[in-house]
């Protein structure tokens, strides 16, 4: 508007409407306030505001607070009389401009325009919609806090700040999205976290350029370091216990408003072994289940390929009793071990999507299913051999205790890659493999930090934590 | 360009899976069949021509900080530099290439009969390559795992052939006096020497003043685990048997069990691979980076295309199907020029070097 | 970026386009060579036989009724054994996988004759198990790798179990290849392999084997045989094991079976008026087994007859194998040259030369002690009867 100065409030509700489209979510309650009997109209989105505050806070003490004040000419103007003597709500605003109240009506305030006179009253009434805390279902634990992060971003925030009480912890919050204008808040601890970090993730966060930011996801991919790489360089998480543990680390965490996953910067490939529950459980079990972990990671990678590749080119390695009984369950098995490995496990994968993607109710009845078909029917059948089942059924034993998501999606997927190279080069192919993935992952950073660390490069107080779970006690002693 | 770092326990272990993976794979067939059971002498040997050698490079690193190899020798020599450097890269060129070329011509032979020798190049090349773009620190980085891993399974192939162990094979010491031994210490010490590379690496190194003791402690340790597994092969074998095999470490690794595994074999080749392949990545890093210095062009990364092309075709070399040209080449001129570029060569720079840094004090 | 990625798909596929899988094998072709035998025929030919096995699921799997034979047997002649070996990969028609070969078998008729020009392909094969015993065997090879019938239905590994097996040790006197190849070529130490030798009556058709008895070659010649209780010697002074059982049964004692533990053994050559001498000194624990005689152990006198007795017994059959080895076959089998070279390199540049026949002049001495200890469930290691008291 150019001439927003002489605007008079018929105008700028109008001007409101016709901003919004006319949308037929825009209400309207106009009503009369003050001795002088002044029309004023207040202005909301159904749906985004709390009905409840707006009546206790807003219509209500309009309407009946102001009977028998004389709201024109006081010593303050009426705009401000209001704010400050009728309004209960806990963040009021004055604003001028439709431009200025478009962004506030989308996201909940509420908008007082009183008749002739400049300008408008903003009040905050926000009330979306939450569910309510439970269990993350991404991640449940048997010991450890039941709480997960919700949609709502300042509800995460407080059940992030609920766990460190201290005035070092800080959020910073800044809008992400030309069009979903998405909260997203930055969250570490002051003193813990490096400057360095914290400055280079502001930086990659505020030259976001994006239409929408639906999931943390979106954010993710955009500001992760070697984006071409399969692997992920930042770690999501649903538990509150899990950021408060890795701000406290002095990494930096990022809550995006409208999901439940939180990210946190930076991230290794150690760090997506981790747990939360390694620091629940007694540190020797810890230890212990840490190590399957490890060895899942590699099992998942390797398992098939190696299976592949040692009958295939190196059958000598394989113990004489062993050999035999492969030789003899394979016997009349129409499939080369390869195309039944692929095979395999290519509908293994099927089976596993297909099993989230169905309701819960027939997702059991797919397990059934599969695994009676594929495994009892075909090895029965002939078709193809036991050892090659067990192979399958080992890898994804083994993919399930990765507990990152993302990295055992990537693991899974270079698993295939392996598998082809074993089939061309036997062992030596799988090494090779090994080779490029090593130069790959030991050259990848996240935001600074080396992705092999604190292997690769060698860091001894922090590879004896990665290794074992080093007990609380001995910590404290040291310090 | 942001200077790639590397810690000196990362240089220790670059240097300790190169000595450990070059002598697995090219001294054993020279060392065993002409010295036998007095070999730890001709190691001891080599890794003292090696250390010496350090020094010096040390020294003139310190010198010079901050310039690699092939920028000192200019600073030192001038004009004259210009030709010694191209002299070095050529050395380590040439030691990539008959290290190329024995490492596929092993694998062609043991590990997978019938593939041919390209394929294992090929396959090496292009993982060296990647290396060698991606740069110092990655492979530093992955050869701290490597390393470990070339440790740990020392440790247990050694703890696991200790039923087949028969000590008397080591006596007589000395059979046929101590000739022998020393002069066998030519072909660990050229192989060693080729820690030259240490001269390319000197400047991309953090703490400049602990390089000298990690990389004593590297060759230490590096001559040692291999000297043990020269001795086992020998131990185990009998020294008749050793002598007949192109690699007895090797053989020894098919004659030992591991729990129920037979032929732990090809585990142990996968291994050394990949020692082999941290040194591959390491020179091909170190003569793409000193191309680039000598010839003053700002990225390394070009010349790791054009000297692919050279790594990839090194099986094909004329001559190398001959295996008397061969034999020829690896018992005696390759020795015998390494170890004029790599001790005549360095003492005469570092001598140069004093006296020029001498000359220039007492004029000023 | 996915101009970026396609750097890498060129690179894979390009070696997707330069591998050819050559050294792929085809695993369900594979077939398991059990044991190799290596002979002559009556026309001098050498002929190469090999034991397949025919892979059955394991009895804990349900493989037991499985109703296929266990084993097959290929026979070939040929100049050279990968010669034969063609002719067997035509006539099997399977891929032969050396790699676990638990047998090498030599005929009797091929070792007097010389193993000279065989044993370059067990030396050059990459793909062949050095870890296979080696045996030789008096019966017809063929026969022997079809017929012989062992609890297991393949027999070769049943023979390998039986090597394996610590209390067999000292008599069975087992060689696997890696120890047998070297020792075709040193004067200094000769090889001595197992024989296999059959048991039951001709007449039944399936073969009872029994590993017994020894070969003993010169170079690469077999020249001779000595028994069980020799081989035991031999397997002690080579220090291939340190238990052993031996018998001792004079005029004084009838028959007292002694176990032998901790053997301790030492060859030294010694010159004694410039005639090279062979000092073996022993020393070991011995237990009763069992004894046909009453011997009261609580005595001091018997414990010492009976150390007496069995230390000159011991020390008699020592000398008596040596010497037979030494003076009739004229090969070093149990290494002594081995133990001048360690000792006096410099002497054994003399000796080497003729080392074979050198064995001859050669004098043995032997020293053994013998501490005889209690064991057994008995209290006095004793059985005396009620009346006796």
């Amino acid at each position: 508007m150019p001439d927003s100065k002489v605007n008079t409030t018929r105008d700028l509700y109008n001007e409101l409407v016709s901003e919004l489209g006319n949308s037929s979510d825009l209400s309207t309650r106009n009503c009369l306030i003050g001795e002088e009997r002044i029309p004023a109209s207040v202005v909301w989105i159904d749906g985004l505001v709390s009905k409840q505050n707006l009546n206790a806070d807003v219509i209500s003490p309009l309407i009946s607070g102001t009977q028998q004040l004389k709201l024109l000419h006081q010593s303050e103007p009426p705009h401000e009389l209001l704010c400050s003597y009728i309004l209960t709500a806990n963040h009021v605003k004055m604003v001028n401009t439709s431009d200025e109240c478009v962004p506030l009506l989308v996201s909940g305030w509420t908008i007082i325009l009183v008749e002739d006179s400049e300008g408008a009253i903003a009040v905050n009434t926000q009330g979306l919609e939450t569910r309510s805390i439970d269990e993350p279902a991404s991640s449940s634990v048997i010991r450890g806090p039941r709480d997960g992060f919700v949609e709502s971003l300042s509800v995460n925030i407080s059940l992030i700040r609920r766990r460190i009480r201290d005035k070092a912890f800080r959020v910073e919050t800044l809008t992400v999205g030309n069009l979903s204008h998405t909260k997203i808040a930055m969250v570490y601890v002051h003193d813990r976290a490096d400057k360095e970090t914290v400055d280079e993730i502001r930086k990659r966060l505020q030259s976001i350029d994006i239409d929408a930011v639906l999931e943390s996801h979106y954010i993710e991919e955009i500001i992760k370091d070697s984006p071409t790489s399969f692997f992920p360089t930042v770690y999501s998480t649903e538990r509150p216990d899990d950021v408060a543990g890795i701000i406290l680390d002095g990494r930096v965490a990022i809550v995006v408003d409208g999901t439940p996953f939180v990210l946190a910067l930076p991230c290794t490939l150690f760090h997506l072994l981790k747990t939360t529950e390694d620091l629940y459980l007694a540190y020797p079990v810890a230890t212990f289940i840490r190590w399957i972990r490890y060895a899942g990671f590699f099992i998942t990678l390797l398992l098939p390929s190696t299976y592949v590749g040692i009958l295939t080119y190196h059958p000598e390695m394989v113990p004489p009793q062993l050999l035999s009984s492969i030789l003899s369950s394979r016997d009349g098995v129409p499939f080369p071990v390869l195309m039944e490995a692929l095979v395999m496990e290519i509908i293994f994968e099927g089976l596993r999507e297909a099993s989230i993607r169905m309701p819960r109710s027939i997702g059991s009845a797919i397990s059934i299913v599969g695994a009676l078909v594929i495994g009892e029917s075909a090895v029965q059948a002939g078709i193809i051999s036991s050892p090659s089942v067990i192979i399958v059924a080992g890898t994804a034993i083994a993919s399930f205790t990765i507990p990152s998501i993302s990295l055992s999606g990537t693991i899974r997927i270079l698993r295939f890659f392996m598998l082809l190279l074993a089939s061309l080069l036997g062992l030596y192919g799988i090494i090779i493999g090994l080779f490029m993935l090593g130069i790959q992952l030991a050259s990848m950073q996240s935001v600074g930090l080396p992705y092999l660390s604190p292997f690769a490069p060698f860091k001894k107080k922090e590879a004896e934590k990665a290794i074992f779970r080093v007990p609380w006690f001995t910590l404290r002693k040291k310090r | 360009m942001k200077k790639s770092l590397i810690s000196a326990s990362q240089f220790f272990f670059i240097i300790f899976v190169s000595i450990t993976s070059l002598t697995f794979f090219s001294v054993p067939s020279q060392l065993i069949a002409k010295v036998k059971q007095d070999l730890w002498l001709s190691m001891a040997l080599g890794a003292i021509i090696d250390i010496y050698v350090a020094v010096l490079l040390y020294r003139l690193g310190r010198m010079y900080a901050g310039q690699s190899l092939i920028q000192y020798t200019r600073s030192i020599l001038g004009k004259a530099g210009k030709v010694v450097g191209l002299i070095f890269l050529l050395f380590f060129l040439c030691v990539m290439v008959t290290a190329m070329w024995i490492y596929s011509d092993f694998l062609s032979r043991t590990l997978m009969p019938e593939t041919p020798r390209l394929v294992f190049s090929i396959s090496m090349t292009i993982c060296a390559g990647l290396a060698a773009v991606k740069g110092i620190e990655a492979i530093a980085r992955l050869s701290q795992i490597i390393g470990f891993i070339i440790l740990l399974t020392s440790v247990v192939l050694f703890t696991s052939s200790i039923p087949y162990i028969q000590l008397q094979f080591l006596l007589p010491p000395f059979e046929n006096g101590m000739l022998p031994a020393i002069q066998g210490a030519i072909y660990p010490g050229s192989w060693f020497g080729i820690c030259i590379m240490m001269g390319m690496l000197m400047p991309h190194i953090k703490k400049q003043s602990g390089i000298l003791k990690m990389k004593v402690y590297a060759v230490v340790l590096g001559t040692s685990v291999m000297t043990l597994y020269l001795l086992y092969s020998i131990v185990v074998m009998g020294p008749v048997m050793a002598g007949h095999f192109e690699n007895p470490i090797y053989i020894l690794s098919r004659i030992t069990q591991f729990l129920i595994f037979e032929r732990i074999e090809v585990l142990l080749l996968l291994i050394f691979i990949s020692g082999s392949f941290i040194t591959i990545s390491t020179l091909y890093y170190a003569v793409t980076e000193g191309t680039a210095q000598w010839l003053g062009t700002k990225s390394h990364k070009p010349w790791v295309y054009v000297f692919g092309i050279i790594f990839i075709l090194s099986p094909m070399f004329p001559y190398s199907n001959e295996s008397y040209m061969v034999d020829r080449y690896l018992s005696y001129w390759f020795p015998l020029v390494s170890l004029i570029i790599e001790g005549g060569f360095m003492t005469f720079l570092f001598i140069w070097a004093v006296v020029k840094s001498k000359v220039s004090r007492s004029s000023s | 970026m996915f101009f970026h990625l396609s750097k890498y798909a060129v690179i894979l596929s390009l070696m997707l386009l330069l591998s050819g899988c050559w050294s792929q094998i085809n695993f369900d072709q594979l077939t398991v060579v059990s044991a190799i035998g290596l002979d002559v025929n009556k026309q001098g030919q050498l002929e190469v036989s090999v034991q397949l096995v025919n892979p059955t699921l394991p009895v804990a799997a349900g493989g037991g009724g499985q109703q296929r034979r266990a084993i097959a047997m290929y026979t070939a002649n040929g100049l050279t054994v990968e010669d034969a070996l063609e002719t067997i990969r035509k006539q099997a028609k399977k891929s032969l996988f050396f790699s676990q070969t638990k047998v090498l078998l030599i005929g009797e008729r091929l070792a007097r004759q010389g193993l000279d020009d065989m044993m370059d392909f067990f030396w050059r094969e990459p793909n062949q198990n050095f870890n296979c015993w080696v045996m030789v065997s008096k019966q017809s090879i063929p026969e022997v790798l079809s017929d012989s019938k062992e609890l297991q239905a393949v027999a070769a590994e049943e023979w390998k179990a039986y090597f394996k097996n610590k209390t067999y040790k000292p008599t069975s006197g087992g060689i696997q290849l890696y120890q047998f190849l070297p020792r075709l070529e040193q004067s200094s130490f000769q090889a001595a392999v197992p024989g296999l030798i059959q048991v039951s009556k001709p007449s039944s058709k399936d073969m009872i084997m029994e590993i017994k008895d020894l070969a003993v070659f010169r170079n690469t010649k077999l020249v001779g045989w000595l028994t069980s209780e020799e081989a035991q010697i031999i397997s002690w002074l080579t220090q291939q094991s340190s238990l052993g059982m031996f018998e001792v049964s004079t005029k004084d004692i009838k028959s007292v079976m002694f176990e032998l533990k901790n053997i301790h053994i030492a060859m030294k050559p010694v010159y004694e008026n410039g005639q090279l001498q062979m000092k073996v000194r022993m020393r070991t624990q011995a237990t009763i087994k069992t004894s046909t005689e009453k011997l009261d152990l609580t005595e001091k006198q018997t414990t010492d007859l009976l150390e007496t007795e069995l230390s000159n017994a011991i020390s008699e059959t020592i000398e008596k194998t040596v010497y037979k080895l030494y003076r009739s076959y004229k090969s070093d089998a149990i290494g002594f040259g081995e133990a001048i070279h360690r000792k006096a390199p410099k002497s054994w540049k003399t000796l080497k030369g003729d080392w074979n026949n050198k064995l001859a002049q050669i004098n043995v001495q032997s020293s053994i002690s013998i501490e005889i200890i209690k064991s057994g469930l008995l209290i006095d290691s004793n059985i005396k009867k009620d009346d006796v008291q």
